[in-house]
């Protein structure tokens, strides 16, 4: 909590030895649609003497919007998730994860996940959604893009359960097929 | 009988004069060469052509200022390695009011014996160059009554024009510098400059090293300030209502001119650095497919130089895809060229500014930017910033499926400034309809505050994704913005660590 309550320490003196900010995505003034974006890793820099606040990362930023609609997003591992001053929003099927703080000014969504999104190999810029996310198929359906970051269409079934569903994020889960199995002939023959 | 056979013979006699030639004219073939030929010069042999005739030239140096006359193909028969012309006075070559004119297989060069500032300047025509190299031209430097350095340019083209440009090179293009113990401005380089109306079609070709020429040094940099500027670097250039057209061709190893340097401390600090700009759009409509731009450099200096890829204004209709953008930045120390920062400055100058952009759109312009590849950006100096795309009061703009990577904001040398400037991916700003779609955003640094660590301010840059401000309506799907590093503050004693374990 320590760390936290840095986030929202007063401007002073010390500011100016600061680590600098990271922002993924910020909006300000205007109508927006945000759907099925991936943001992860935004971290500020290191703060230097006599400074106690290192920069912030965060994911999202809102400010001054008319009407947001905000829906299938990812946004992981960062200081902060979502930071917002707006109140005309609709915000739900978003997932947040391993950030130290996932909201400020937003009220969670119903529907919001807070698990581990199990990319494919993060530490290797891989953030494909793995088999067993539970991102797969964790999406709203309407209003949603009919493809993904790659051109992918969705939605697919990508948890097998017979119904095709939008994945949060960015990329949707390509399910492997099933592959069909071709087994020797054998062929009795009696003397 | 006898005024029979008169008229008989004058009707055969008119056919023979003025019928037949004319049903049958065939195309005349012109040679040029030094012994043997029907000429041993390429001039002679354009003014005693006809619309429709071929001149065929040997290979060998050719020192002469040529015309172009309407409906002529002039050929170099075997390429431009071995086939040059040259002049002792610019323009190389020049056509004003000329149609259905090829140019083909030639080596255009300047000449050691002058500086010529101009290659091929065409005016109201309609030419096809293909094949030929265009090189080794600038312009004069400044003198005490003329102080400023002048443009020089490869390909000039004005007026009503239809101009294509194939498999060709237009390289080592210098503006001249100024008088060095003025104020003057340097000279800007172009390797294509085009004003005015119709079509400019670039395929194929190459077009590389332009620089910028140096400003006047104020008496050497020993007064308190200086107004000269480094000259500009542009690859291509265009104004006016010209539809550009570029396709599979690159444009790199743009440098823009020095900064002047005025003795405001201890130390002679820079200004006034010239720009690098790969292609500039003032209007008009840019078509950009399947190219590569890049590797610019500019200098350091406190009016923030600005090394970008693509530059367009004036209620400019652009489309750019497939391309890609990479290798821009703010330099530092006499480094040729992008790829090296070093050390920029003496800490005794207030922090100067050289930016890196990919895209900067302003005034107006719609864009369609689509699977493009924009890396390895880099700002120099307390506000370079490095941005892939800075679109500012465009008006609807779609960016798609494009790749934004590692670009690193500028650093602050000097105790005493903060870095103000952020470095963006994206930045979008007072439009009316921004799309973007299925963008990767990757590895963005904000620069480091205060590199010397010794200073009372050191904020770390700010960096930001993906930015959209003050536009009517947005719509922000299928996006990945991954690793975002802000820049950290580099004044601690050996003792503090930073960030906590």
């Amino acid at each position: 909590m320590a760390e936290i309550a840095q986030i929202f320490h007063q401007p002073g003196l010390e500011e100016i030895h600061n680590g600098g900010n990271a922002t993924g995505l910020r909006i300000d003034g205007g109508t927006c649609t945000v759907q099925n974006n991936t943001l992860y890793f935004m971290q500020g820099g290191d703060r230097g003497y006599p400074s106690d606040i290192d920069g912030q990362g965060i994911s999202f930023r809102l400010n001054r919007i008319l009407n947001a609609f905000v829906t299938n997003n990812a946004f992981i591992s960062s200081t902060i998730g979502v930071s917002s001053t707006i109140s005309n929003y609709l915000w739900d099927y978003n997932a947040l994860w391993h950030n130290m703080l996932d909201y400020t000014g937003i009220i969670t969504g119903p529907h919001d996940l807070h698990l581990d999104p199990v990319f494919a190999d993060p530490f290797n810029d891989d953030i494909h959604l793995r088999f067993g996310s539970p991102l797969i198929d964790a999406g709203f359906n309407i209003g949603a893009p009919d493809h993904d970051v790659e051109g992918n269409l969705r939605p697919l079934d990508g948890n097998y359960d017979g119904q095709a569903q939008t994945d949060i994020g960015a990329y949707e889960y390509q399910p492997v097929k099933p592959s069909n199995v071709y087994l020797p002939l054998v062929v009795a023959v009696s003397h | 009988m006898d005024s029979r056979i008169s008229f008989v013979f004058a009707i055969l006699l008119f056919l023979l004069i003025v019928v037949i030639p004319t049903i049958a004219a065939p195309k005349n073939e012109i040679t040029v060469c030094s012994v043997g030929c029907d000429y041993d010069a390429i001039q002679p042999a354009l003014d005693a052509s006809t619309s429709g005739d071929q001149i065929i030239v040997a290979s060998g140096v050719y020192t002469e200022q040529l015309t172009l006359r309407s409906g002529i193909t002039l050929t170099a028969q075997n390429g431009p390695i071995t086939t040059r012309i040259t002049a002792l006075a610019s323009p190389i070559i020049s056509g004003s009011n000329i149609y259905s004119v090829t140019l083909q297989g030639f080596s255009i060069q300047g000449s050691p014996a002058a500086a010529l500032p101009n290659g091929i300047v065409l005016t109201n025509s309609s030419v096809i160059i293909s094949n030929v190299i265009i090189g080794n031209l600038s312009s004069s430097n400044g003198t005490i009554s003329n102080p400023n350095g002048l443009t020089a340019i490869g390909l000039q083209i004005s007026g009503e024009v239809s101009v294509t440009l194939s498999n060709s090179i237009i390289e080592n293009i210098a503006g001249g510098n100024a008088d060095f113990d003025s104020s003057g401005q340097g000279g800007d380089g172009f390797g294509i400059n085009a004003v005015g109306d119709g079509q400019l079609l670039v395929i194929s070709s190459t077009v590389r090293n332009i620089s910028g020429g140096a400003p006047g040094m104020a008496e050497g940099g020993y007064i308190t300030s200086c107004d000269g500027s480094g000259g500009h670097s542009f690859g291509i250039s265009k104004s006016g209502l010209i539809d550009l057209i570029i396709e599979q061709s690159t444009i790199s190893d743009l440098m823009g001119g020095p900064p002047c340097r005025a003795n405001d401390s201890p130390y002679p600090c820079p200004h006034n650095a010239g720009d690098a700009i790969s292609i500039q759009t003032i209007s008009g409509t840019l078509d950009l497919n399947s190219s590569r731009l890049t590797n610019n450099g500019v200098w350091l200096s406190y009016q923030n130089a600005k090394s970008i890829g693509i530059a367009a204004s004036n209620n400019a209709r652009i489309n750019v895809e497939n391309t890609e953008i990479s290798a821009l930045a703010g330099i530092a120390a006499n480094t040729a060229h992008a790829t090296t920062i070093s050390a920029p400055e003496s800490p005794s100058c207030t922090s100067g500014n050289s930016s890196a952009v990919g895209l900067w759109l302003d005034s107006d312009t719609n864009a369609t930017i689509e699977h493009n590849v924009v890396q390895n950006l880099h700002g120099a100096g307390m506000n370079g910033q490095a941005s892939g795309l800075y679109a500012h009061h465009t008006q609807y703009i779609t960016v798609t499926g494009n790749q934004v990577s590692n670009l690193t904001g500028g650093s602050s040398w000097y105790p005493q400034v903060l870095i103000e400037t952020a470095t963006y991916g994206i930045l979008i700003e007072d439009g009316i309809q921004a799309t973007l779609d299925a963008n990767r955003i990757s590895h963005l640094h904000g620069g480091i505050g205060e590199v010397f660590g010794y200073g009372a301010k050191s904020r770390g840059g700010e960096i930001v994704g993906l930015q959209v401000i003050s536009t009517t309506e947005s719509d922000i799907t299928n996006n990945v913005l991954d690793s975002l590093i802000g820049g950290n503050s580099a004044n601690f004693p050996s003792t503090w660590t930073g960030r906590d374990p």
